[in-house]
Parts: C-alpha cells; sequence; structure tokens
C-alpha cells in the first residue's frame, strides 16, 4: 500500500445503540482512530443496498453498518432487516468485484464505548492494508469532503 | 442540443399525444402536449416534474399526426432538467442505476456469470463468434430476489434454444451494462464510460451475431453502438426474432397452454417488431396466444419508470395484468426482463386488486418447450 493513504470510511450507526456507543467511547476518552464518518440514521434497517453503494459511488473505500444487538433493537426487528439487506448489498458488490471485506455489518450498544473503539481501529486497518477501492474515481480529498454524504442522487465528477 | 425547434413548431397542439400517453391516464402532472408547447416556447427552461414521469413508451409518437419527434425530445430535456440542477425522485431500486455508474468504473472483474456453474446442462464456449449479451440478469436476479424475479430464466433459456439449434454461445464476464438507463435518463457521462468499456469488448470479440434477451440492450446496441460506435459490426438480433427465423429446426412437446404477450414498447414501438415475438410463440404446437385488447403498436407496455415509480405506474401495471386475466390465458408471457421485474414488483404486495397471473420471459417459455 502506498504510504500516506488515508481511507475513506463512512460509517452508519444507529440512533440507540451505535451511536451512543460510540458516543460513550469519546466521552470516556478512549482513544481511537478519527479517520472515519459517521452518518446516524434512526436503525440499521434503514441502511439498504443503495446506501452502501452510493457510498463506494461517491469515494468511500470501506463502509461499515452498526446497529443494536439482536435483540436488543429498539424497534424490535430493524437488525433482523438490516442483515437481508446486507446480504443482498455484500452480493451485490462481490459482483461488482469489490473485495469482501470492505464492508461489514456489526453490533455496538450505547454501552460499549470500548468495542466501538476497537471495532473501528481494527476496521481503519482492515481497509488501509486493502489500499484505495477500485470502484473510487478520481476524487480528490477536498471535493470528497465537499460531498453531502447521502443527500443527492447525483454524484459530482470532478 | 435540445431537439430541433423547427420539428416542434410542426406541433398543432391537437393533444392526441396527452389522449394516447398512458401516465396521463392517471397522473396529470405528464402532458406530453404541454412538454412539447413549453419545448418551442423556450427551450432552455425547465420541464419540471413531467419529465420524469415519461415512461418513454412512444405512445404518444405513433398518433401525432404531424410526427413531431416527442419521445426523441425526453433525454434531451431531462439532460437540461440535470444540468438545471433538478434530479429524478429515483426510488430504492436506484441501486440499479448505481449498478450501472459502478460497471462503468471498476477496473477489477465483475464476477457475474457465477449462474453458469448451476446449470451444467448449458453448453457455451468462450471463443464463439455468437455473443449472448447477458444485460444486468444477474444484478437483477440478486436485488430483486424478493420480488421472485428470475430474469436469468430467460438468458438460461436463450442459450438452451441456441444450443438445440447447434450453437454454443460466448457469454462474457467483462460484459458491462449497455447503459440504457442512463442514456433515457439523461446521465450522458456514465453512458459514454460503459458504451467506452463495451466497445473496447466487440473489437476484441468481433462477434458475427450477438443475441440479446432484453430490447433496451438490443435498441442501445443498434442505435447507439453501432450508429455512433460502428460497433458491434455485426447483427443483433432478439431471442424473440431469432426464434422467429429459425423455429422450424426446433424440437419441441406439444403443449396446451392459454398465453397473453406483453409487447415490450424497446421491441415494439421503438423497434416495429411485433410479428416476431408471435411467430416466435406461433412455432411451440399447442401454445395459444390470447391478444389483450391493446396490443401491438397500442400496447400499454409495463410502465416501469424508476426515475418515477409511483401510483400511476402501478395502476397501469395492474390494468394490463387485469387485461392478461380477463383474456383467459394462464400466463402472460413478456420478451424483456425489465417488463418481468416491474410486473412482478406490481404483483409484490398484498393488493388483491392485482392478478396473480404466472409471468414469464417468451425465451424460458420456448426453451421449456424444448423436446
Amino acid at each position: 500500500m502506498s504510504a500516506g493513504f488515508d481511507p475513506r470510511i463512512v460509517v452508519f450507526a444507529c440512533n440507540w445503540c451505535s451511536y451512543a456507543g460510540a458516543d460513550t467511547a469519546g466521552s470516556s476518552r478512549i482513544k481511537h482512530n478519527p479517520g472515519f464518518r459517521v452518518i446516524r440514521t434512526m436503525c440499521s434497517g434503514r441502511v439498504n443496498t443503495v446506501h452502501v453503494m452510493r457510498a463506494f459511488q461517491m469515494g468511500a473505500d470501506g463502509v461499515l453498518v452498526s446497529g443494536c444487538h439482536i435483540g436488543d433493537c429498539h424497534y424490535i426487528f430493524g437488525n433482523h432487516w438490516a442483515i437481508k439487506q446486507f446480504d443482498v448489498t455484500k452480493e451485490m458488490l462481490r459482483m461488482l468485484g469489490l473485495e469482501e471485506n470492505r464492508v461489514r455489518l456489526e453490533w455496538v450498544s450505547a454501552a460499549e464505548g470500548p468495542q466501538w473503539a476497537a471495532l473501528i481501529d481494527e476496521f481503519v486497518a482492515q481497509i488501509t492494508a486493502l489500499g484505495p477501492s477500485p470502484l473510487r474515481k478520481q476524487v480528490s480529498d477536498e471535493a470528497f469532503a465537499e460531498q453531502p454524504v447521502g443527500a443527492g442522487t447525483e454524484v459530482s465528477e470532478s | 442540443m435540445i431537439t430541433a425547434t423547427a420539428d416542434v413548431l410542426r406541433c398543432l397542439d391537437c393533444g392526441k399525444c396527452t389522449s394516447a400517453c398512458p401516465v396521463a391516464r392517471y397522473n396529470q402532472t405528464l402532458s406530453p402536449r404541454r412538454l412539447m408547447r413549453r419545448l418551442g416556447g423556450d427551450p432552455g427552461a425547465s420541464a419540471g416534474e413531467a419529465v420524469w414521469a415519461c415512461l418513454t413508451c412512444m405512445r404518444c409518437d405513433t398518433v401525432c399526426p404531424q410526427v413531431v419527434p416527442i419521445t426523441p425530445s425526453v433525454p434531451p430535456l431531462r439532460r437540461r432538467s440535470r444540468e438545471l440542477g433538478e434530479k429524478p425522485g429515483f426510488t430504492r431500486c436506484s441501486a440499479v442505476d448505481s449498478v450501472a455508474v459502478l460497471q462503468s468504473r471498476a477496473d477489477v472483474p465483475q464476477q457475474r456469470l457465477d449462474w453458469l456453474e448451476d446449470a451444467p446442462d448449458l453448453k457455451t464456449d468462450p471463443d464463439a463468434k455468437v455473443l449472448l449479451w447477458t444485460g444486468c440478469t444477474p444484478y437483477f436476479d440478486v436485488f430483486f430476489a424478493h420480488n421472485d424475479v428470475s430474469t436469468l430464466d430467460a438468458v438460461k433459456g436463450a442459450i438452451r434454444i441456441l444450443n438445440a439449434l447447434g450453437i454454443e454461445p460466448a457469454v462474457r464476464g467483462d460484459e458491462r451494462c449497455c447503459g440504457h438507463d442512463q442514456l433515457w435518463s439523461g446521465d450522458d457521462a456514465t453512458f459514454e464510460e460503459l458504451a467506452a468499456l463495451n466497445v473496447k469488448m466487440f473489437e476484441e470479440v468481433a462477434p458475427e451475431l450477438v443475441v440479446t434477451v432484453c430490447p433496451e440492450c438490443q435498441l442501445t446496441l443498434i442505435n447507439e453502438y453501432q450508429r455512433r460506435f460502428d460497433t458491434p459490426g455485426c447483427e443483433i438480433k432478439h431471442v424473440a426474432e431469432l426464434v422467429a427465423e429459425r423455429g422450424g429446426e426446433l424440437e419441441f412437446e406439444a403443449q396446451e397452454t392459454a398465453v397473453s404477450f406483453e409487447d415490450p414498447c424497446r421491441l415494439g414501438r421503438h423497434q416495429g417488431k411485433y410479428d416476431e415475438p408471435r411467430a416466435a410463440l406461433a412455432s411451440v404446437p399447442g401454445l395459444e396466444l390470447r391478444e389483450m385488447p391493446r396490443n401491438g403498436g397500442r400496447a400499454t407496455c409495463c410502465a416501469g419508470n424508476w426515475l418515477a415509480c409511483n401510483q400511476a405506474t402501478k395502476r397501469l401495471q395492474t390494468d394490463l395484468l387485469q387485461a392478461a386475466a380477463d383474456t383467459g390465458g394462464e400466463m402472460l408471457v413478456t420478451a424483456c426482463p425489465k417488463c418481468l421485474i416491474h410486473l412482478k414488483c406490481a404483483q409484490s404486495g398484498d393488493d388483491a386488486a392485482v392478478p396473480d397471473l404466472e409471468i414469464r420471459d417468451l425465451a424460458d417459455v420456448v426453451a421449456g418447450a424444448l423436446a
């Protein structure tokens, strides 16, 4: 891998568990890799194939979807739906030629600050080792930072 | 550039287009007449929401007494809308758009031929000069699995038909989406990228015949690839045409089935191929075709539109399925994987008003009747 590769990692975290878990990690001052950006969704079940594929379309190198543990979903069965959708997502990306470990589905509860920090460190290291996504277009870091992630259906191709 | 203004200025404002438009029946935001009037006025102005609601099915063009190019004006209008910052209201199915965009990117090998391993009876030959174009069917079957959609049945059927004719076709893993949807939705940049990759592949393979199961792919390969890039330099046939021509060489088991046929807009009105699919069905002994009242040039197509999928398109699909059920046929046959997806989607809810009729692709039906 080329030196100084700074992977672009998109993390979808559910409002009730994982986002709060990230908060716990932060307020407990657990040091972890800052190289990721979080998009809060109300439930991991909200994250469908389109969201993950759009992230790769917009230049992401890895996507992590995180929700409540099975049985703990705020909406009872949202994370079961997340598993179903994630299976489709993984298969679509595999067919498109993407490495399987660029996407991950994980469960982190609101209390699991240390687990969140460990997961992030592990995922960032995993993506850094893989290098830039083959699906990534030549998008400059500045242009990528300016993209309204998840906001539009159009991707500015610069 | 927007369609030459002179063509649009021929419009007499008679409204025949809007009276024939299937969408306008249920969705008043779209009126082809108003769309053309606006084009005649200020070609630079936004055409608003209406521009995404159009199915580009060409029903309006068939009735226009002044031969105004209505449907051909839609992609430039959409391009203009995109330039003005307007966007189609993509549904969840925009994943299909993403699949095309991501295929235009990857330098990595796609894994799109796994299904071949599960069907060992299909004979293919990587060096063959007959190329079977699979289109996006492998992706569709993964994404629409929840609606019990299997568009690969058409592809497998086409291979079985070719095999029965003594042809072992080539199936390519480096094939990309033809870019049909991108072209028609005004996303020219993605289309150009996909086309460049496919043109390179065609030049490498130099096929002598390309067989498609999808009329959209066929239309795009003929109208865009051959006209603009001069490739592939061979005939491009829909599998229905192939069966219509060479059905006599095939041996069938006699059937006892009555079916209705839905004319896909890209095969029928866009290419004028109404007789070929009917001849293909007629080549199967005992397969009775019961026509729906609206058929051929007057057919309502599947009304699928991933740019603006809504209640109006659902009602059109329900009407079509009802008309098919009313023929008394046991099955609705189509000749387009996209029609299959859209009609299966209409059936997927628990809406009792939608007839639960079996829908199958023509290639699948013909191959299923092979002796």
